[in-house]
């Protein structure tokens, strides 16, 4: 008990101002087995073939990010690279600031569908309507 | 934001196929039913969490001022909850594969680096053991000049005159190869066998008590000697050492007129040879009887 509570206060402490970190599911984060399961029962097909189709979309995903390409996945969002050019930082190791160098991450900007789906949690939890 | 880096679903779904190696079609289903899945999943509240790929997860928004970006009129933001994707070091890695040859660049210099670098450390104690050993190589040079630097006071003491060549002295009488120092002594009374490594220097300190006074050795047995060069004895021959009518330190005029004459001799030899030494060792000769 003790110990989620400092864990979940130290997840509260790296959200933006404004936000929380709130799981309103009992228990782990859903982990990739668990997915696997739940896809192959939902398809009606073997775990080994739904791990395997799993792996290879997001190897394949991970891979055309790499070239630099956009994936667009329906009813969820699109996987994307952003570039940021060589800025100047505030690095906490040193506590000074540095020049950083261009780099490429990975972004994901949700799907409209998702974002509205998820917008209302607490509202449907609470039983109103919005 | 271009339309021409995009794939299309249709063509990922062919690749995903290719990759798994099943149908296109089943791919395309597979890929359909995942979405599907994952945001029922993150409806519901929950966090997916796929290996070496990232997380998907939803954050709480509070309820918050805004304004309406067309008429700027102020509207109040409900609260609500979004998503968010975390990606994990290997995606974030593969992704910046292009870059990940560049490095963060302090502004200012840090001057603690060095610690962390073995190179430096390695340099740092090779120089420790540099200066270890040359502590170590002075200390023993010292000791070793000990025994050597013994006589050369003893000669600045004795003789004011020829102090300049001092050391040459000791060591220029010298048997003709110059072996090391292997000092065999005969037990004749008046005579000594010249072995290799014998000096007139040497011969006189052990047999007279005195090594200043190798001169009249020499002048004794310079008839028996092939060179006339008071630094080059013969091997193997006899000496025949003088006796002296007083002692080493206490000398009778007998004997003070013999060394006169033995350090003229050697003085004339001397300069016979070219020696510049000879010089030194005449006034030596001159100054002797005053003693």
């Amino acid at each position: 008990m003790c110990k989620q509570d400092i864990a979940m206060n130290t997840v509260a402490l790296m959200q933006l101002p404004g936000t929380s970190y709130k799981p309103s599911r009992e228990g782990a984060p859903m982990d990739q087995a668990e997915l696997i399961e739940k896809v192959a029962k939902e398809l009606g097909i073997s775990n080994a073939q739904s791990q395997r189709l799993l792996k290879a979309t997001l190897r394949e995903i991970r891979d055309l990010l790499r070239v630099g390409h956009a994936v667009t996945i329906p009813h969820l969002g699109t996987f994307d690279t952003a570039t940021y050019d060589e800025h100047r930082g505030y690095r906490p190791v040193s506590h000074d600031f540095a020049i950083f160098p261009k780099r490429r991450v990975p972004v994901f900007r949700t799907g409209s569908l998702l974002r509205e789906e998820v917008y209302d949690i607490e509202a449907d939890e609470a039983g109103a309507t919005s | 934001m271009s339309d021409d880096n995009k794939i299309a679903l249709p063509v990922f779904a062919a690749l995903v196929a290719k990759r798994a190696k099943v149908g296109s079609v089943e791919a395309d289903a597979y890929i359909h039913q995942l979405a599907k899945t994952i945001s029922g999943e993150l409806e519901s509240g929950g966090d997916i969490h796929l290996y070496h790929f990232g997380r998907f997860h939803t954050t709480h928004v509070n309820e918050q001022a805004g304004h309406n970006p067309n008429s700027g009129a102020p509207l109040t933001i409900p609260e609500h909850s979004r998503v968010h994707f975390r990606a994990y070091a290997a995606l974030r890695l593969a992704v910046n594969a292009p870059f990940s040859q560049l490095r963060i660049r302090e502004l200012t210099q840090d001057k603690s680096g060095w610690r962390t670098r073995p190179v430096a450390w390695i340099l740092l104690l090779l120089l420790l053991l540099l200066i270890l050993f040359g502590i170590w190589a002075v200390s023993s040079s010292s000791t070793n000049d000990a025994s050597v630097a013994q006589p050369v006071k003893a000669t600045l003491e004795k003789t004011a005159a020829i102090s300049s060549n001092n050391t040459e002295v000791a060591q220029m009488p010298v048997a003709v190869p110059a072996a090391p120092i292997a000092v065999e002594t005969t037990p004749t009374a008046t005579g000594f066998v010249v072995s290799p490594g014998d000096t007139l220097w040497a011969i006189a300190a052990s047999r007279l008590g005195d090594s200043y006074w190798w001169p009249i050795i020499y002048a004794e047995n310079r008839p028996a000697l092939s060179q006339r060069n008071p630094d080059l004895i013969d091997i193997g021959i006899t000496l025949r050492i003088p006796v002296l009518a007083g002692s080493v330190n206490r000398p009778k005029n007998v004997d003070l007129q013999l060394k006169e004459n033995a350090y003229q001799i050697v003085a004339d030899d001397y300069r016979k040879l070219g020696n510049p030494r000879a010089a030194a060792y005449k006034k030596e000769a001159a100054r002797l009887p005053k003693e």
